[in-house]
């Protein structure tokens, strides 16, 4: 039986794509470096950051700064995401639930997640629970919005047809709202993924000594600017990563989408 | 088995508010159905018929007006739908689709599977039982949806349109089908669709209903025996009824289409 389909045989090829566009311009920019129209300094040579990487690899640092980037990111993602995934199907699902919450989600939404990390630290001190709530807050919303959109858009008829053959809610739940809103879940996920990371390096920068983000701070502090570029380039990395997750966990989870 | 069912249809009326007021859709809609037969409900689009099928299946209320429902034997849902697109969940397998009222019935994963894929061989579609639906035609969804139906174990269908949106040579051969399954496992059938044809080829009886609000303006029964065959309606007598059914939709088709008379 062959089960190939088009999304499954162009992946491979716009992963090459990829890889072929950023080692171009990796080159090119080394070549610039080295025949001198660009500057070392403010743009040290990609051999430069890649000697960068490895001595932070080799020194322990990567793994430290990194290390408690990728749990904050975790951490913040799993409790953030799934609250937001919960409150997304509940409001979805209540019409009460949704005027008493609209509001409410409209007001918090927009709010730079930045920008309450002061407030969060008077009530829970400069440890790191105050990062994990604002780092969680960041995928909370996105997650929960677009979970209620994914269940508002789901049409009535799928609910009828289950409700005909004897569906209770339960089953609508598990049957019908859960699968129809995957797919718009997981596009929730990976704008959950972005802000996550975004946020996640923010607070590192404003408050922390560990993390990619305290790495870029530090780098800065002391000028190392191809540690800078190094930090930039791992976060850059966790980025494609994320995203390739979220792309593998729609293969995976959504085989019914054309 | 399957068991068996009665329904009285009594006055039934259907309004809904709309900004202009309040819109009739049914008034004073009243028939009856019993056994394995199949009634055609014919009438002009937006008379109502697929609101009356909700009603009888339970998913609306009517204004007023009441359904009495007699079923000999047990089981939790007494009707099934099939509705003209978008009714097979893209999200589960063709043999999913299928066993979704026996899952909800509570019937165990083996055996409900089994019971799918037995029908889905009589079909012809056993060789697509782990597909999705959008790797079917739309035709092929159809007759998942018509094959869910037929396994759920209900002793009455309430199909709208389903083979509407599909060319005529589709149709045809899923009319075919229809009469085929229904043969050798006779359920009582109420059939809406806008094509008369249709609705004598497949019908014991059919009900033609005026435009809104609806209203049945004329029950006819349909003289052919059983099996039939597609060239069946082709007797004289039966066309003359389809062009009788037609004069009686003719002023309503006019006016929605404003076609001077």
């Amino acid at each position: 039986m062959t089960t190939d389909t088009v999304g499954e045989a162009r992946w491979p090829d716009s992963r090459w794509t990829t890889v072929v566009v950023l080692a171009g311009l990796a080159a090119t920019w080394e070549i610039l470096v080295r025949l001198g129209p660009l500057p070392s300094f403010y743009f040290p040579p990609p051999s430069a950051v890649a000697g960068s990487l490895v001595e932070l690899t080799r020194g322990g640092e990567l793994l430290e700064h990194g290390g408690t980037t990728l749990v904050r990111i975790g951490a913040g993602l799993l409790v953030g995401a799934s609250t937001g995934f919960l409150a997304g199907v509940a409001m979805g699902r209540s019409e009460r639930l949704r005027v008493v919450a609209d509001p409410v989600v409209g007001a918090l939404y927009p709010l730079p997640k930045i920008a309450i990390l002061p407030l969060v630290m008077i009530f829970l001190g400069i440890g790191e629970s105050s990062k994990h709530v604002v780092i969680a807050l960041a995928a909370f919303f996105p997650m929960l919005i677009s979970t209620l959109a994914g269940v508002r858009q789901i049409p009535d008829i799928y609910f009828e047809v289950a409700e005909n053959y004897g569906a209770d809610r339960r089953a609508l739940l598990r049957r019908v709202v859960l699968p129809a809103s995957l797919p718009a879940v997981l596009g929730g996920l990976r704008i959950a993924l972005n802000s996550v990371i975004h946020v996640t390096i923010a607070v590192e920068i404003v408050s922390a000594v560990r993390g990619l983000g305290a790495l870029i701070w530090l780098s800065w502090e002391v000028l190392r600017v191809e540690r800078l570029y190094a930090a930039l380039v791992l976060i850059a990395l966790l980025g494609i990563a994320a995203t390739w997750g979220v792309e593998w966990m729609s293969r995976r989870f959504v085989p019914w989408r054309t | 088995m399957t068991s068996t069912v009665r329904f009285r249809c009594i006055d039934i009326a259907h309004g809904y508010d709309s900004p202009s007021g309040e819109i009739a859709s049914l008034d004073g809609v009243s028939f009856e159905a019993e056994g394995n037969e199949i009634i055609g409900l014919v009438g002009p689009s937006g008379c109502g018929k697929t609101t009356l099928l909700k009603i009888l299946a339970g998913l609306m209320n009517p204004t007023s007006g009441r359904i009495v429902l007699e079923r000999e034997g047990g089981g939790t849902s007494a009707n099934a739908l099939v509705f003209q697109d978008h009714g097979v969940f893209p999200w589960l397998t063709v043999v999913d689709n299928v066993a979704f009222g026996l899952e909800m019935k509570g019937v165990r994963a083996r055996r409900r599977r089994e019971r799918a894929c037995d029908f889905l061989r009589r079909v012809g579609l056993l060789d697509f039982r782990d597909r999705y639906p959008y790797e079917l035609s739309v035709g092929m969804r159809q007759r998942v949806g018509i094959a869910r139906a037929f396994v759920s174990d209900v002793p009455m269908l309430l199909m709208d349109e389903p083979f509407g949106s599909l060319d005529a040579q589709t149709r045809l051969l899923l009319q075919e089908e229809l009469l085929t399954i229904w043969e050798q496992d006779r359920k009582l059938v109420v059939y809406v669709t806008h094509d008369i044809e249709e609705a004598i080829l497949l019908g014991d009886r059919v009900l033609v209903m005026s435009g809104r609000p609806g209203r049945i303006l004329e029950e006819i029964p349909i003289p052919l025996a059983r099996p039939r065959a597609l060239a069946a309606p082709d007797r004289p007598d039966i066309k003359e009824l389809k062009w009788h059914i037609w004069h009686l939709l003719e002023d309503e088709a006019r006016r929605h289409l404003s076609i001077p008379e």
